[in-house]
C-alpha cells in the first residue's frame, strides 16, 4: 500500500464511529468532506481532530483545524504537521 | 438574518463525551471554560454555549463570511438565563436559549427582529428523511400564515447551506433557519 492508500484506511478507521452516512463512508476517496458527505456533526468532528491528533502526536492549531473538512485536505494538514515535528 | 440550532440532550450523551481531555479547550475560550468550570451544572452549560456558536456562526455564513472550524473565534457571553450576546470576526449577534430536559435549543439575530421559533419532535425511525420532513412542515405552516398555495412553495438551500422560501421560483424575503438533531427539530422565521 502507498503511503496515501494508508494514511486514507487510516483516516477512515479513525472516522468511522462518527459517520452518520454508511453509503458516502463505504465510497469514502480524496474530495469527501466529513460534514456533506459523511453527515458528521460538528461536536463529532472535535473528537475526529482529538483521534488525529492522538494518532499521529501532533498538535492541530486554529489554522489547521479550519482545513480539517475534507480528506484530501486532512491528509495535507496531518503530513504538514507530521513533517514539522 | 438569523441562525438556530437544536440539540437533542439524550442524543448528545450518547454520542458526545464532553469531558474527554482537550475537549472543552478545543472549543471554548478561556472567558467560555471559566463560566463552564463555575457551573453548577457544567452539561448544561457545554451545549448551551455551543448551541449559541452553532446558531450564530449561521448568520456569520449568511452574511457571507467564509466557512471556517475553529470554534474559538466564536466568543460568547452569557447576560440571563436566556440571553446571550455572540461576536464573531466584526459580527455581533444577540442570542435567545430556551432549555428543558429534552433539549437546548438557540436563536441568534443580528438586531431586535422579530423572530418565530417552531420547535417539533420529528417522526421515529426516519433518519434519512427527516430534512425533507422538516420541509413540508414549513411549507404547510408558512402556507397557512401567509395564505398560499402550497403547491407553489419550495424550499432550496444556497451552496453555503442556507434556505430560502421560494414562491412560484421566486425567491422570498423571509430569512429562514433550519435545525435537526436526535429526535427534535425547529425552524426559525422572521415575522413579516
Amino acid at each position: 500500500m502507498s503511503d496515501k492508500a494508508q494514511m486514507i484506511s487510516e483516516l477512515k478507521e479513525i472516522v468511522k464511529p462518527y459517520i452518520q452516512d454508511e453509503e458516502a463512508f463505504e465510497n469514502l476517496h480524496e474530495d469527501t468532506n466529513f460534514i456533506t458527505d459523511l453527515k458528521i456533526n460538528s461536536a463529532n468532528l472535535i473528537d475526529v481532530i482529538l483521534d488525529v491528533e492522538d494518532k499521529y502526536d501532533i498538535e492541530l492549531d486554529n489554522d489547521s483545524m479550519d482545513k480539517m473538512l475534507s480528506v484530501k485536505a486532512a491528509l495535507e494538514v496531518i503530513k504538514t504537521k507530521i513533517s514539522e515535528k | 438574518m438569523l441562525g438556530n440550532d437544536i440539540i437533542d440532550i439524550n442524543e448528545t450523551r450518547l454520542s458526545t463525551n464532553w469531558k474527554r481531555p482537550r475537549f472543552l479547550e478545543k472549543i471554548f475560550t478561556t472567558d467560555e471554560l471559566d463560566i463552564i468550570s463555575n457551573s453548577l451544572d457544567p452539561f448544561t452549560s457545554v451545549w448551551r454555549l455551543w448551541s449559541m456558536k452553532e446558531s450564530a456562526y449561521k448568520v456569520f455564513i449568511q452574511t457571507g463570511g467564509n466557512p471556517f472550524f475553529t470554534p474559538t473565534k466564536i466568543e460568547c457571553k452569557l447576560n440571563s438565563r436566556i440571553n446571550g450576546e455572540v461576536k464573531i470576526d466584526l459580527l455581533k449577534l444577540k442570542t435567545s436559549t430556551s432549555i428543558n430536559s429534552n433539549y437546548i435549543f438557540s436563536s441568534a439575530i443580528m438586531s431586535d427582529l422579530d423572530i418565530s421559533n417552531n420547535i417539533f419532535k420529528l417522526p421515529e425511525n426516519r433518519n434519512k428523511q427527516h430534512g425533507e420532513f422538516i420541509y413540508q412542515k414549513i411549507i404547510t405552516d408558512f402556507s397557512k400564515s401567509q395564505n398560499l398555495n402550497p403547491e407553489e412553495l419550495k424550499i432550496l438551500k444556497t451552496k453555503d447551506g442556507v434556505p430560502h422560501i421560494y414562491f412560484k421560483n421566486k425567491g422570498l424575503e423571509n430569512s429562514l433557519s433550519i435545525t435537526h438533531h436526535g429526535n427534535f427539530g425547529a425552524y426559525s422565521i422572521l415575522k413579516n
